[in-house]
C-alpha cells in the first residue's frame, strides 16, 4: 500500500487553475521528486500535501489517513508523521539552532532537558552541523540553514520528510551535500522523501520516482530511466533546458500586435 | 455609476466586517491560550513572557517618562494661567493629578506603546509570516496564537498598567516642578494636595483603561501581522495600518469608557 496517495487534486485561485487532476502515489522508503517550471503548481501541491492548503476537489492520503478534509484542530496526529524543510529554512530567528531543533521535542514530549539536549546533538550530527548548535540562524550560510532546518524536520523522527526546493540558492557543493543527506535519510533512517525542485541534476541523483508538472497538470511520471527515455517534446525540453519548445516562457495570452493596438 | 458606488461601499463594509470578525476571533483565541491553555496543556510562557516584559519595559521606559513629564509641565502651564486669574492657583495640583490618573496617564502611555511596541509586534510577526516561520510552527503542531500572540498578550497586559502608574507619578512630578518654578508653589504642599485630591476611583478608572488599551494594541498589531500578504511591502503596509487602527481604537475605547464612567452611556 502506498504511504502517500494524491488523487485527482484540483486547486484554483480565482480564475487561475493552479492544479488540475493531479494524481500519483509514493511507496514507503522511496524518494519522490516533483519537477516543474516556476509557476507550474509545485509549491501549491506541496502546501496541499503538508495540510497548509485545502484543494477544491480531490484527496490526499498519508499513511492511510485522509488529510484534506478534517478541520485544522484534527490535523495534529497526521502532522506528527512528517517533517518539512521549507525553502528558506523557516527557522525561528530569535532562537539558536539548538533551541530551534529542541522546540518541537519540548512541545510534544515530556522528556527531561538533558535528554532533549542529547537528541539535539544527535540530530545536528546527522546533518553534519554539530558545531552550529549555539549559533543564531542569521549567522549561518544558506546551505547550513537548510541543514539546520532539516535537523528540525527530523527532530520527532517522522516517517516522511517534505522538501521545498532544498537546492535553491546553493552552490554545487552545498547542493551535493543536501542531495547526499536526502539519500542518507532514506537509506539509514528508512524515511520517505518528497522533494519539490527544478534542479534536474539533483532530481536524477535522488529520485526513485519523478512526477513532472506542467501548468498544474502531470505531464509525465516514472523512474529516472523512464523520464530520460521519454520522447515527449515537453519532457525533452525540461531535461535539456532548451529555451524553445512546448514549455512557454512568454506568459501573455494576447498577441503582441493586439497589445500595441490597444494602447 | 450609482450601482458601482453601492457595490464599492458594500465591498468595503464586507471587508470591515471580515476584519472585525477576524480580530474578535483572535481575541477569543488569545484569551484561551493566555488563561485557559496553561492549565490544560504544555506552554512555554515562563520562557517567553519574561523576556518580552523586559524588552517592552526597557524600550518604553525612557520615552514614557519623557512624555509624561512634559504632559505634567504643559498641564500646569495651561491650567495655571486660568486658575491664577481667579486666585485658585493652589487647585492646580489636584487638577493635574486627576487628569493624569483618569485620562492622560493611560492615554499617552498607550499612544507611546502603539508606536513603540505595537509597530514592532506587527513588523516582527509579519516578517515571520512571510518567511514561513508561522507556517512552520503550525506544521510542527505548535499553535501560532499560543506561541506568538498569547505571550505578547500576557506581557503587555502586565507592563502597560505598570507603565501607566509610573507615567502618573512622573507626570505629577513634572507638574510639581513647573508649579514650583512658574508659580512658586511649595513642592511638599503640592504633592500632599495631589494625594488628597486623588480618589481610589480615579486610579481604578485609569487602570481599567490601560488594561483595555493593552488588549486593543496587542490584538490589532498581532492580527495585522498574521494577515500580512505579499512580501516586505505587505509587512510595511500592515505595520502602518496597525499603528493607525490601534490609535483610532484606543481613542474610541477611551471615549466609550469615559462616557460610561461619567454615566453618559
Amino acid at each position: 500500500m502506498a504511504l502517500i496517495e494524491v488523487k485527482n487534486v484540483r486547486k484554483t485561485f480565482g480564475s487561475h487553475v493552479a492544479l488540475e487532476d493531479v494524481s500519483f502515489s509514493v511507496e514507503k522508503n522511496r524518494t519522490l521528486v516533483i519537477l516543474g517550471a516556476s509557476g507550474g503548481g509545485k509549491s501549491t501541491l506541496l502546501k496541499i500535501m503538508i495540510t497548509a492548503l485545502r484543494p477544491d476537489s480531490g484527496e490526499v492520503w498519508i499513511d492511510g489517513t485522509e488529510v484534506t478534509k478534517p478541520p485544522e484542530r484534527e490535523q495534529e496526529p497526521v502532522r506528527r508523521k512528517f517533517g518539512v524543510l521549507f525553502q528558506d529554512g523557516a527557522l525561528l530567528n530569535s532562537l539558536s539552532v539548538g533551541e530551534n531543533i529542541a522546540l518541537p521535542i519540548r512541545y510534544h514530549t515530556k522528556l527531561p532537558k538533558e535528554t532533549i539536549d542529547i537528541m539535539v546533538k544527535v540530530k545536528l550530527e546527522q546533518v553534519g552541523l554539530r558545531e552550529a548548535e549555539g549559533k543564531l540562524p542569521s549567522q549561518l550560510s544558506g546551505g547550513m540553514r537548510k541543514r539546520a532546518s532539516l535537523a528540525r524536520a527530523i527532530a520527532l523522527d517522522p516517517i516522511i520528510v517534505f522538501y521545498d526546493e532544498p537546492q535553491s540558492g546553493l552552490d554545487p557543493v552545498a547542493t551535493s551535500v543536501i542531495d547526499e543527506l536526502i539519500n542518507d535519510l532514506k537509506d539509514k533512517m528508512g524515511l520517505t522523501n518528497v522533494v519539490i525542485t527544478h534542479d534536474i541534476q539533483s532530481a536524477f541523483r535522488i529520485a526513485d520516482w519523478i512526477v513532472l508538472l506542467d501548468r498544474g497538470r502531470v505531464a509525465a511520471q516514472g523512474t529516472v530511466i523512464d523520464i530520460v527515455r521519454n520522447e515527449d517534446p515537453l519532457v525533452r525540453q525540461f531535461i535539456t533546458g532548451s529555451a524553445t519548445g512546448p514549455l512557454e516562457v512568454r506568459s501573455s495570452e494576447h498577441e503582441y500586435y493586439e497589445d500595441l493596438l490597444n494602447l | 455609476m450609482v450601482r458601482h458606488w453601492i457595490a464599492s461601499v458594500g465591498r468595503k463594509a464586507l471587508l470591515f466586517l471580515h476584519h472585525t470578525g477576524g480580530m474578535f476571533d483572535l481575541f477569543r483565541q488569545a484569551l484561551y491560550w493566555a488563561f485557559v491553555a496553561p492549565f490544560r496543556q504544555k506552554t512555554e510562557y515562563r520562557r517567553l513572557v519574561f523576556p518580552l516584559i523586559e524588552a517592552i519595559g526597557n524600550k518604553s521606559f525612557a520615552i514614557v517618562s519623557l512624555v509624561a513629564f512634559l504632559i505634567g509641565v504643559i498641564l500646569v502651564l495651561q491650567t495655571g494661567y486660568v486658575l491664577q486669574k481667579y486666585g485658585q492657583i493652589r487647585q492646580v495640583s489636584g487638577l493635574v493629578a486627576v487628569s493624569m490618573a483618569r485620562e492622560l496617564g493611560p492615554l499617552m502611555t498607550a499612544i507611546v506603546i502603539v508606536a513603540r511596541v505595537g509597530a514592532a509586534f506587527t513588523a516582527g510577526l509579519g516578517t515571520m509570516k512571510i518567511s514561513e516561520e508561522v507556517l512552520a510552527l503550525r506544521i510542527m503542531g505548535i499553535n501560532p496564537v499560543g506561541y506568538l500572540v498569547a505571550p505578547r498578550f500576557i506581557a503587555i497586559l502586565i507592563i502597560l498598567p505598570c507603565l501607566t502608574v509610573f507615567a502618573n507619578v512622573v507626570g505629577i512630578g513634572g507638574g510639581c516642578l513647573m508649579a514650583f518654578t512658574a508659580y512658586d508653589l511649595d513642592p511638599a504642599g503640592y504633592i500632599a494636595s495631589s494625594v488628597d485630591f486623588l480618589l481610589m476611583e480615579d486610579l481604578v478608572s485609569g487602570m481599567v483603561k490601560s488594561v483595555l488599551f493593552a488588549t486593543v494594541i496587542c490584538i490589532v498589531s498581532c492580527y495585522m501581522a498574521l494577515t500580512v500578504e505579499g512580501g516586505p511591502e505587505g509587512v510595511a503596509r500592515n505595520t502602518m495600518l496597525s499603528v493607525v487602527t490601534s490609535l483610532i481604537l484606543v481613542i474610541f475605547v477611551d471615549s466609550l469608557v469615559t462616557a460610561f464612567q461619567q454615566n453618559v452611556l
